[in-house]
C-alpha cells in the first residue's frame, strides 16, 4: 500500500445557522467525524442522499469552506489549517469540477481566458504560451481552438463541463474533486463525460474524488464507494464488494433503488422502501443516524453510535448487525 | 426554439461577442434607439449650440419682447426680447452638464461603499447601511435645500445635494448585485483554482456588476435632470446669466398668462429629455438581462 495521496481523519463541519431576536442560534453539523483515503490515482465516491452532506465534504477537502475539526492531508502536507498564500500554492495540486456549469463559469470572460485562468494566476504562463496551452487542454477534452473566443453562453451544458473540465486539469493536479460533475447532463452527455474522466484518469493518472447520489454512475468509475448518511460515511469499501454484498441497511436500500435495464427483473424484484424521511441535520438522532428508518433497529442503534467494523471482500460498515457483540447484546436487551 | 437554433448556429458559424450580442439585442430595440438617437441628437446640439443656435442667447431687443413663436423667433421670444429658440439650445448644455455632476457625484459617493459593503458583510455591512440609512431619512428636497443653502446658491452646489440623495440607490443597487454575484459559483470556482481575492474582485466581481449600473445611470440621468428642474425653478439651481431648463421655466412662470409659450418649449425639452433617458435605461436593462437567454 503506498501512501496516500488525501487522507481525512475525523473530518467535521459545523454550520451556524444564526437566529433572529427570539431564535437562538443553531448549530448545523453538515460533516461529522468522516475518515477515509485516496490513493494516487484511485477514484473514491462518495454517495448519499441530498442533504448528506457530501458536497460541504468535497468543499471542505477544497479548503472552500471551513473545518470545524478533523484533519485533512494532502500528499503528506497537513492542508487543514492553511490559509491566504500558503493555501493557494497547494491549490495546483487540488482542483474541483462543480455541479452546475450553467453557473461555474463567469459569463464575462472568453473561454481562452477562463481556461487559462490557473496558469495566469499562478505564473505558469502567459500571452502565446498561455493561449498555446488552452488550445491542447481544449483538445484533451474534446474541443477545439476556434472555441477559445467565445463566450460560456454559446455552449451546452456538455460542452460547459468539457470546459469546466479542462479549467481544472490545466495545473496537472493530483486530485480533482467531482462535485456532482455529471448530475446537471443528461444521460448520453452524462457518459460523454464519464468517458473523458476515465481517458483523463489513464492519460494523466490524477485521482478523484467523486461525488454522486447515483450509484449507478459510480458502478463504472469508482474504485471505492464510501457511503454517507446525515453527515457519516455508514459504510465504505470496493466498489464490487457494495454493490455484490452490501452490509450497511442503508446501502442494501440505496443499492435496491438502482433501477436494472431489463424490465422483467426490474418489475420483480424487491425494493426496499424506507420509512419517513431523512431527519434534519439540525436535529441528528443519537446512536446510530439511521436508527429511524431503519428496518433491523435494535435497541443499542438509539444510543451509542456504531463503530466501522471490518467487513469480508473490503471495506467497513458502521453496523451493529456486523458487530458480533453488540449484536448479541442487542438482542438481550430487545 | 428560435433561440436555441440561433445558438447552434452561432456554434457552428463565427463568434458572436457580448458586445455584439448586446448591441443585436439592442438594435431591435426601436424606442431605445430611437431615445438614444434624441439624446445624440441634444447632446450635439447642447455642444454645437453657439452655430447652431440662430441668434445670441443674451442679446436683448426689447422692441420684440413676449413674442409667440414667429418664423424668425421660432420658439417666441422672453422679457427682455432674447430668441427662446436660441435659450434652450444653450440651457441645454447646462442641463446634461448638471445632469452628469449629479450622476457622477452619486457614482462617487455610492459605488465604492455598495461593493465594500456588499463584499464584506458582517458588521462593515451593517454600519455601511446604517449610515445609508440615516442618509434616507431626510426629506430630499429639505435636504437639497439644506446643502444650497450652507454652501450658497449655485448649480454645481444643487448637483452635490442631488447626488448625495441620489447616492443610496447606487450603494443599495450595488450591494445588492455584489452580494448576488459573489455568491454565484464561478466566484467559489475561482477561489478553488488559487485566484487571490483582489483578483477575484477584478476580473469576476466588478465585470459583473456594471450592467445594472449602466441601467441606473440611464434611469438616473432623468431624474437628476428633473431635480435640476425643480431646484433651478426654484432659484436654488443655475443663476443668471446662465440658464438652465428649469431656470426658464421658472422665469416663464410669471408671464404664464401673457406668454404661456415661454415655459412650453423648456418644459416639453425636459420631459422628453428625462423620458429619453427612462426609455434608454429600460432599453439597456432589455438587452443586457442575461436571464433571458439562459438556455436550460
Amino acid at each position: 500500500m503506498t501512501a496516500p495521496l488525501l487522507s481525512v481523519r475525523d473530518l467535521a463541519v459545523t454550520f451556524h445557522l444564526r437566529g433572529g431576536l427570539l431564535r437562538p442560534t443553531r448549530h448545523l453539523k453538515a460533516v461529522n467525524g468522516v475518515s477515509f483515503d485516496i490513493a494516487p490515482g484511485e477514484t473514491l465516491a462518495v454517495v448519499g442522499e441530498s442533504g448528506s452532506g457530501k458536497s460541504t465534504m468535497a468543499r471542505a477537502v477544497m479548503r472552500l469552506v471551513e473545518p470545524s475539526a478533523g484533519s485533512i492531508h494532502l500528499d503528506g502536507d497537513d492542508i487543514t489549517a492553511l490559509r491566504g498564500e500558503p493555501l493557494r500554492r497547494i491549490r495546483p495540486k487540488l482542483q474541483m469540477v462543480f455541479q452546475d456549469p450553467y453557473s461555474s463559469l463567469d459569463p464575462s470572460m472568453i473561454i481562452a481566458d477562463v481556461v487559462g485562468e490557473p496558469l495566469t494566476v499562478h505564473g505558469v504562463a502567459t500571452g502565446a504560451d498561455r493561449d498555446e496551452r488552452v488550445q491542447a487542454l481544449l483538445e484533451q477534452v474534446g474541443l477545439g481552438r476556434y472555441h477559445m473566443n467565445r463566450y460560456p453562453y454559446e455552449f451546452s451544458g456538455g460542452q460547459r463541463q468539457r470546459i469546466a473540465i479542462a479549467r481544472a486539469i490545466a495545473l496537472q493536479p493530483k486530485l480533482l474533486v467531482l462535485d456532482e460533475a455529471v448530475s446537471a447532463l443528461d444521460v448520453s452527455t452524462q457518459n460523454q463525460i464519464l468517458n473523458l474522466l476515465e481517458d483523463l484518469r489513464r492519460e494523466l493518472g490524477i485521482a478523484y474524488l467523486f461525488i454522486s447520489h447515483d450509484l449507478g454512475v459510480v458502478e463504472h468509475i469508482a474504485d471505492r464507494v464510501a457511503v454517507t448518511y446525515l453527515g457519516r460515511i455508514v459504510e465504505e469499501g470496493p466498489t464490487e464488494r457494495i454493490f455484490a454484498k452490501p452490509a450497511h441497511p442503508y446501502t442494501e436500500a440505496l443499492l435496491s433503488a438502482v433501477p436494472i435495464p431489463n424490465p422483467r427483473i426490474q418489475r420483480s424484484r424487491q425494493r426496499i422502501v424506507l420509512p419517513g424521511d431523512v431527519p434534519s441535520p439540525l436535529a441528528p438522532p443519537p446512536g446510530c443516524p439511521f436508527h429511524t428508518r431503519c428496518p433491523h433497529v435494535m435497541d443499542v442503534c438509539k444510543t451509542v453510535m456504531p463503530a466501522h467494523t471490518p467487513m469480508a471482500g473490503g471495506g467497513s460498515a458502521a453496523c451493529y448487525l456486523h458487530d458480533p457483540q453488540a449484536t448479541e447484546g442487542g438482542r438481550r436487551a430487545s | 426554439m428560435s433561440d436555441a437554433t440561433a445558438s447552434e448556429f452561432e456554434q457552428l458559424g463565427a463568434s458572436v461577442s457580448a458586445r455584439r450580442r448586446f448591441l443585436r439585442r439592442f438594435m431591435r430595440q426601436r424606442t431605445a434607439l430611437f431615445a438614444l438617437g434624441f439624446l445624440v441628437l441634444l447632446a450635439l446640439g447642447a455642444v454645437f449650440a453657439p452655430w447652431v443656435a440662430p441668434y445670441d442667447p443674451l442679446a436683448q431687443n426689447l422692441d420684440r419682447v413676449l413674442e409667440a413663436p414667429s418664423l424668425a423667433h421660432w420658439f417666441g421670444t422672453d422679457e427682455l426680447g432674447r430668441d427662446v429658440l436660441s435659450r434652450t439650445l444653450f440651457a441645454a448644455r447646462i442641463s446634461l452638464l448638471a445632469a452628469f455632476q449629479a450622476v457622477l457625484i452619486a457614482l462617487v459617493i455610492g459605488v465604492p461603499p455598495g461593493l465594500i459593503a456588499g463584499l464584506a458583510g458582517g458588521r462593515t455591512d451593517n454600519l455601511i447601511m446604517r449610515l445609508t440609512d440615516a442618509l434616507m431619512s431626510f426629506p430630499p428636497l429639505i435636504l437639497a435645500v439644506a446643502i444650497v443653502a450652507a454652501l450658497g446658491p449655485s448649480l454645481t452646489n444643487a448637483m452635490i445635494a442631488v447626488g448625495i440623495l441620489l447616492s443610496p440607490t447606487f450603494l443599495r443597487l450595488m450591494r445588492g448585485t455584489a452580494m448576488a454575484v459573489a455568491q454565484e459559483t464561478y466566484v467559489e470556482a475561482a477561489r478553488s483554482i488559487g485566484c487571490t481575492q483582489s483578483w477575484i474582485i477584478m476580473r469576476h466581481i466588478l465585470p459583473n456588476v456594471v450592467s445594472p449600473l449602466f441601467v441606473q445611470i440611464s434611469v438616473f440621468a432623468g431624474v437628476a435632470m428633473l431635480a435640476e428642474a425643480g431646484l433651478s425653478f426654484l432659484g436654488l439651481g443655475a443663476q443668471p446669466p446662465d440658464s438652465s431648463w428649469g431656470a426658464m421655466v421658472g422665469r416663464g412662470f410669471r408671464y404664464i398668462s401673457h406668454s404661456p409659450s415661454l415655459i412650453v418649449f423648456p418644459g416639453l425639452a425636459i420631459a422628453v429629455t428625462v423620458l429619453a433617458f427612462y426609455v434608454l435605461g429600460d432599453g439597456l436593462r432589455d438587452s443586457l438581462g442575461r436571464e433571458i437567454r439562459r438556455e436550460e
